[in-house]
């Protein structure tokens, strides 16, 4: 009886010691908690453009809750800026040319390295993303404020050059 | 034969014999376990005053004469940079208020450090290495008497043992023959050194009992092992923190590879593929911080960098009141909140546990709950020095003079008591098979031994 009793404790510790040592967090038990729909911003960039002081640029934007286009947006801005700093369009409002689809137009007259950035806000979340792209052939200085890390001289509350 | 008669003494007289043992265990797990119950509570008195210690201590980092015109959290970041070129930037912290410094972690293989940085002139105050915080030595003492995961599941076991010397300590202190309340809510001052001696260990020890498993149990949920394994099934069934504030993962940045603009480090010449660094690139600090204040952080907030293309920025503060915790993760190249936990967010569990974690260092009621806190700590003290003092005034010349009793497994009652505590708390469960086991391989068998543990 005695011994019977000793084994039946001594497995039950055993077995509830082993059983919880391999205890993690599920990948999805996010699942069960807050639960955001993140905004997105899906942008359409000139493709392959040469320099040119008098053709204008379109630029697009289209804002996204999770898979579907957002229900009421607040804003859509846009600055765009050259990573040397020699031309800047600060931010300004964009224009719904179609339901949902915010544009600008601006000429890029010199060639290297340009960001765009759109900010935009709907029912209280605002999401700001910065696109690197590029006119014509990048210059030796590009180059190098790419390879260096540096943050482009710019967004809105940057100094300029 | 022996055991026919201990069978018949548990027969005769249960009270007395049941007593001799839990005396007995009791006896035991207080020798082995007071001195670092003294040593948890006298770091801990000393961590209760980390924020007062601390902005004494740095008193000449913290505080910055408030001007017009902040400079940007990125020109900050990048001063930091040019003084350690080969450390990397693991968080930045505004500040929470105007004439408080910015703060930058930066770590390397040599250091971890935090560069306070004054926000209107961009100076670097000071560096202070994490090795050389005063505080981080108290707490690592008291967390894992500096030994790292050994030495956490030590103080694991001891605030799991501490358990039982509490359960077994209030069935000795439970009032048996005696009417009135000497002896159980005051000490017997006119009675003789003994009694008094016994008063001194059992009374106190009565009256800090709520406040000393109240510390043991917000303590265990950061223990390394029970702590860990406790939360990551709290988590789980939806009633702890949400993921990422102590297990699990955080959501990641959802922009595809594709998408995400290239730096080219190795180019040398200018015929670098334009559609690798065509792409998104990461959101200004400045954006982040930005970000922060709309969502209505706390001031004292910080914000996590991070450290590869899918991670995402995270915001965290962990102010003095555990109702105003948040953490929240941010895509790292459009800012957009991917997840966003509050206090609320939390399940029932992590409700309980992050209140009692304010609560247990001390924060959360300010100063009043600080006394308290200090008013156990030294009440775990005296009652640790007096039982052991007890002990010493007690001990025969030879032996241990621990009280001898039948086995525990006699005692259906108790043996359940000890079962399950083992199964609750593990490591209790696998020390408790290490007492089993030395008493059945080692002092049964050798009698010198036996003697002197009176076993």
């Amino acid at each position: 009886m005695r011994k019977s009793i000793q084994t039946f404790v001594l497995g039950g510790l055993l077995v509830t010691t082993m059983s919880l040592a391999g205890c993690a967090v599920d990948s999805d038990a996010a699942e069960q908690y807050a639960v955001v729909h993140p905004l997105s911003i899906k942008m359409n960039i000139p493709k392959d453009v040469q320099p040119d002081a008098k053709k204008k640029q379109t630029f697009e934007a289209t804002v996204w809750r999770e898979a579907k286009p957002a229900q009421q947006v607040d804003y859509v801005h846009f600055e765009i800026w050259k990573a040397d700093g020699t031309v800047r369009y600060s931010m300004e409002p964009a224009e719904e040319t179609k339901p949902g689809v915010y544009t600008i137009a601006k000429t890029l007259p010199k060639s290297g390295l340009y960001y765009v950035k759109a900010h935009a806000s709907s029912e209280g979340a605002m999401i700001m993303p910065t696109r690197q792209f590029i006119v014509g052939k990048l210059s030796a200085q590009d180059l190098k404020i790419l390879q260096g890390g540096a943050k482009p001289a710019g967004g809105s509350s940057g100094h300029h050059h | 034969m022996n055991l026919m008669q201990t069978e018949e003494t548990v027969k005769k007289a249960p009270t007395s014999s049941a007593y001799r043992t839990i005396w007995r265990w009791h006896f035991y797990a207080g020798i082995i376990f007071a001195p670092f119950l003294v040593m948890l509570a006298v770091t801990g008195s000393i961590y209760l005053f980390k924020p007062q210690i601390e902005n004494v201590l740095y008193q000449s980092y913290y505080e910055v004469t408030p001007k017009a015109d902040r400079i940007t959290a990125t020109e900050q970041i990048n001063r930091v940079k040019a003084k350690y070129p080969d450390a990397l930037v693991t968080s930045y912290r505004p500040g929470e208020s105007d004439d408080r410094s910015s703060e930058v972690n930066i770590s390397s293989p040599k250091m971890s450090a935090t560069v306070f940085v004054n926000p209107y002139s961009g100076k670097i105050i000071g560096t202070l290495s994490d090795d050389d915080r005063i505080m981080n030595k108290i707490e690592e003492i008291h967390g894992e008497l500096m030994a790292g995961t050994t030495g956490d599941r030590i103080v694991e076991l001891v605030a799991c043992w501490a358990i039982v010397l509490i359960v077994t300590g209030l069935f000795l202190w439970f009032p048996r023959k005696q009417k009135g309340l000497s002896g159980v809510l005051f000490p017997r001052l006119r009675q003789g050194k003994k009694l008094f001696r016994r008063d001194l260990h059992a009374v106190p020890a009565f009256w800090i009992t709520a406040g000393m498993l109240f510390l043991i149990l917000t303590g265990l949920p950061w223990s390394g092992f029970w702590g860990t394994n406790f939360q990551s099934l709290v988590t789980n069934q939806g009633l702890g923190y949400p993921p990422s504030i102590w297990g699990g993962e955080a959501p990641t940045s959802t922009l595809q590879t594709k998408d995400i603009a290239e730096v080219p480090w190795a180019a040398e010449t200018l015929d670098v593929p334009q559609s690798k660094v065509e792409g998104a690139v990461p959101a200004s600090i400045d954006d982040i911080v930005a970000i922060g204040k709309q969502q209505g952080m706390d001031p004292s907030f910080k914000i996590s960098i991070p450290s590869d293309p899918s991670g995402v920025y995270t915001l965290s503060a962990y102010p003095a009141k555990a109702q105003d915790e948040a953490t929240i993760h941010l895509d790292q190249y459009s800012g957009a909140v991917l997840a966003d936990y509050r206090y609320d967010n939390y399940g029932v569990v992590g409700k309980i546990v992050a209140t009692g974690i304010t609560l247990h260092k001390g924060t959360e009621f300010g100063w009043f709950n600080q006394l308290i806190s200090l008013l156990i700590c030294l009440g775990i003290i005296l009652v640790a020095v007096s039982g052991f003092y007890l002990w010493l005034k007690r001990k025969p010349s030879k032996g241990m003079g621990a009280p001898k009793g039948p086995k525990a497994f006699m005692l259906k009652g108790f043996l359940a008591v000890l079962v399950v505590l083992g199964i609750v708390f593990p490591l209790v469960g696998l020390s408790l098979l290490v007492v089993w086991l030395l008493d059945f391989l080692v002092i049964r068998r050798i009698s010198s031994v036996r003697r002197f543990f009176n076993a």
